[in-house]
């Protein structure tokens, strides 16, 4: 419970931060200065009365401060309005380009960490010898390599070893889609890797050492137990934090990775967008990768409330308070 | 203080008999029963000239050079010393606590006649927490600070008993009662920073002796402690030495510690034991000059405005190979015969022996 109302407060917090961003997102595309009319009409001439009756149709005619509100509000009921060169419905154009860029983000960030914790654990158990060498030259190979050049890489070795199977492009089935970002997640997961595993490896090299590892092993437990449930879980909290600024940053990454594996992603659209002012599309992607952000932001403190009491019982002091005065309570009644 | 009759029956007899599901302990037990008659005294542990030397990055650290020492069963050896004198590196040393790859071990350990040193990692594992306990001198840092307090000693009953979450939980809430951790349901769930130092150590002993050893090992238990929780812990300990019949070996610096519960004591010095017997004897006749010096330097009480008296000098050098009396330089009574080879164990009445040349 104590869980739960936390989690909605968080939300409650990012009320604000959207308005923010959200108007700053919408004025500073508008300080370009180039009018939405003659982006609409492209290479094409038309009449002063053609002109008046798209500057009505899209409240272009309207103070941009109405304009924005106008664009709030639909916002908020879920309709992004619709592009400015095909006409097409924005919010359909971005929830087809989704799955691609919140896959990509999800699986390299899940791959990353896993492939960073395996490695770092192995590093720091290993400490000092060939092992932990080797973890430490690889990783940082991999992580000094830019994604670009490692996607064309791995593009090029998959096209020569697998050549039966594809690897860009659309998709059809399920099936095809995670084939397809199967090899662009991986590519994207080596940017982080070098680092959470250094983290990894010295947050649990100081666990090992600690006191509370002495007690574990003098209580004979397993040696799986000693390091995953009371080195690893401790380790975990200093790492979360890097993963989380990370998996921030990999949004942008798959911008990168989507447009050299000719994903049909959300980079392509956005970057379209961008070049030919295409306003409503830029927008409405600018504002749900902020959306984005904030949630995986919000996903990982949930994470750190689970993992370290310390955390979830200060931000909400009160709980603790009425819990001693039970226990008080109780030892009166029971023992006094 | 608060009053309260204690549900001890978790320790009593059948109990512990009728739950000898714990494979470790009742071999231990058993092959006790065979290599040593009850009807005959024997050791629990036996320790024979225990060296380890810890390869640190200054170079090799000789902590503990050649210490032979013995426990009873159902007996409290205190071993004192002053900080660094080894008695902590030897503790430790029991279970083969020390980082291998750093360590050196060379001697014999004997814990109901079984080799410490020649136990496999599963072994070893099933002898930690089952046979012997162990306690450290600050229970703060040793619980770890993230799990709640019950879960941590219920997990232990879970891995080394086979109890289900459950049953561990149940008697998990029974050990803290014994402990006088009350109420014990609530206590459970807290974490190590919503409890005090005192109650943490009570916790600790309540994890240590959670599957009934036969030996508890307790590394400065009441250091970090104030005076009146010390003498709680101090009597809890012994009250859990007389219930149990578990032998304790208390590490400690404090001699009112060692009067106050323990039946023998040994006195350490730079890596080694210069002597050991009874309380009672060793109080009483301190054989060995250092034991002298350091009883002396003892506070009595009603003695006036005295100032506080030291030992002149300080220890060896840990990284240097010594055979001869450690203590000569220090020594007020130092001769020729200090100096030229180690010194001589000699016997002082009955279990008091003392190692000096003189």
């Amino acid at each position: 419970m104590e869980y739960f109302s936390y989690a909605l407060r968080r939300l409650a917090a990012f009320i604000p931060t959207l308005l923010v961003v959200s108007a700053m997102i919408f004025f500073m595309l508008r300080l370009s200065g180039v009018d939405p009319i003659s982006v609409m009409l492209g290479e094409r001439q038309a009449t002063t009365g053609v002109i008046e009756a798209l500057r009505t149709q899209f409240h272009l005619n309207e103070p941009i401060a109405v304009q924005y509100l106008r664009w709030l509000l639909s916002a908020l009921r879920g309709d992004f309005g619709v592009d400015y060169i095909n006409r097409q419905n924005v919010g359909e154009l971005i929830l087809s380009r989704t799955p691609v860029t919140l896959g990509l983000v999800v699986l390299s960030n899940l791959m990353g960490t896993a492939a960073a914790v395996l490695f770092g654990v192995l590093a720091a158990i290993r400490r000092n010898t060939w092992v932990d060498q080797l973890i430490s030259v690889f990783v940082l190979f991999l992580t000094a390599m830019p994604s670009f050049l490692t996607a064309i890489l791995v593009l090029m070795a998959s096209a020569k070893f697998f050549p039966f199977l594809s690897f860009t492009g659309a998709f059809d089935s399920f099936g095809e889609y995670a084939g397809r970002i199967f090899l662009p997640s991986v590519v994207l997961s080596f940017n982080m890797l070098a680092l959470v595993t250094r983290i990894v490896r010295s947050g649990m090299i100081e666990q090992l050492k600690s006191h509370h590892i002495t007690t574990a092993r003098s209580k004979g437990l397993p040696g799986s137990v000693i390091i995953w449930k009371h080195a690893f879980r401790n380790a975990s909290i200093p790492v979360l934090t890097i993963v989380s600024i990370f998996a921030g940053t990999t949004i942008s990454g798959a911008v990168l990775v989507e447009s050299v594996f000719s994903l049909p992603g959300l980079g392509g659209l956005l970057v379209n967008g961008i070049k030919d002012h295409n306003y409503p599309v830029v927008q409405a992607i600018l504002l749900l990768l902020v959306v984005l952000f904030l949630l995986i932001g919000l996903l990982f403190d949930l994470i750190y409330a689970r993992i370290d009491p310390r955390i979830r019982l200060f931000s909400n002091s009160a709980r603790i308070e009425t819990d001693l005065m039970k226990a008080d309570l109780i030892k009166e009644g029971e023992y006094a | 203080m608060r009053t309260v009759q204690i549900p001890y029956t978790m320790f009593s007899e059948d109990r512990r008999s009728s739950q000898g599901g714990l494979g470790g302990a009742s071999e231990g037990a058993q092959r006790l029963n065979e290599l040593c008659p009850p009807e005959l005294e024997c050791l629990l542990l036996d320790i024979q000239g225990l060296r380890v030397d810890l390869m640190t990055a200054r170079g090799v650290g000789y902590a503990v050079r050649g210490v032979d020492l013995e426990v009873k069963p159902g007996e409290v050896l205190g071993v004192v010393g002053e900080s660094g004198c080894g008695k902590s590196v030897m503790a430790k040393a029991i279970v083969r606590l020390h980082d291998a790859g750093r360590t050196r071990y060379s001697g014999r350990i004997l814990f109901s006649g079984r080799d410490v040193f020649a136990m496999r990692e599963k072994e070893l594992e099933a002898f930690r927490g089952g046979e012997t306990g162990m306690i450290f001198q600050d229970p703060q840092s040793a619980l770890n600070p993230i799990l709640p307090v019950g879960e941590q000693i219920a997990e232990t009953l879970r891995v080394k008993r086979g109890f289900s979450w459950k049953q561990a939980r149940q008697e998990t809430c029974e050990l803290l009662e014994a402990v006088e951790i009350f109420p014990a349901e609530a206590r459970y769930a807290q974490y190590p920073f919503e409890m005090s130092g005192g109650m943490l150590q009570r916790v600790m002993i309540a994890m240590a002796v959670s599957c009934k050893p036969k030996l508890l090992i307790a590394d400065e238990p009441t250091t970090a402690l104030d005076v009146t929780i010390q003498a709680q812990i101090l009597d809890l300990l012994r009250r859990l030495n007389r219930q149990l019949g578990m032998s304790i070996l208390l590490i400690t610096h404090n001699f009112g510690v060692v009067a106050e519960i323990c039946d023998r004591v040994a006195v350490m010095y730079a890596g080694r034991v210069v002597e050991c017997g009874g309380v009672v004897d060793v109080f009483d006749a301190p054989a060995h000059p250092y034991t002298q010096a350091l009883l002396n330097c003892v506070p009595k009480s009603g003695g006036g405005k005295n100032v506080l008296r030291s030992i002149p000098g300080t220890l060896p050098d840990l990284y240097q190979k010594f055979d001869q009396c450690l203590f000569a330089e220090r020594c007020p009574h130092a001769g020729d015969a200090c100096g030229a080879g180690a010194p001589k164990r000699e016997g002082r009445g009955e279990g008091h022996v003392v190692y000096c040349s003189l």
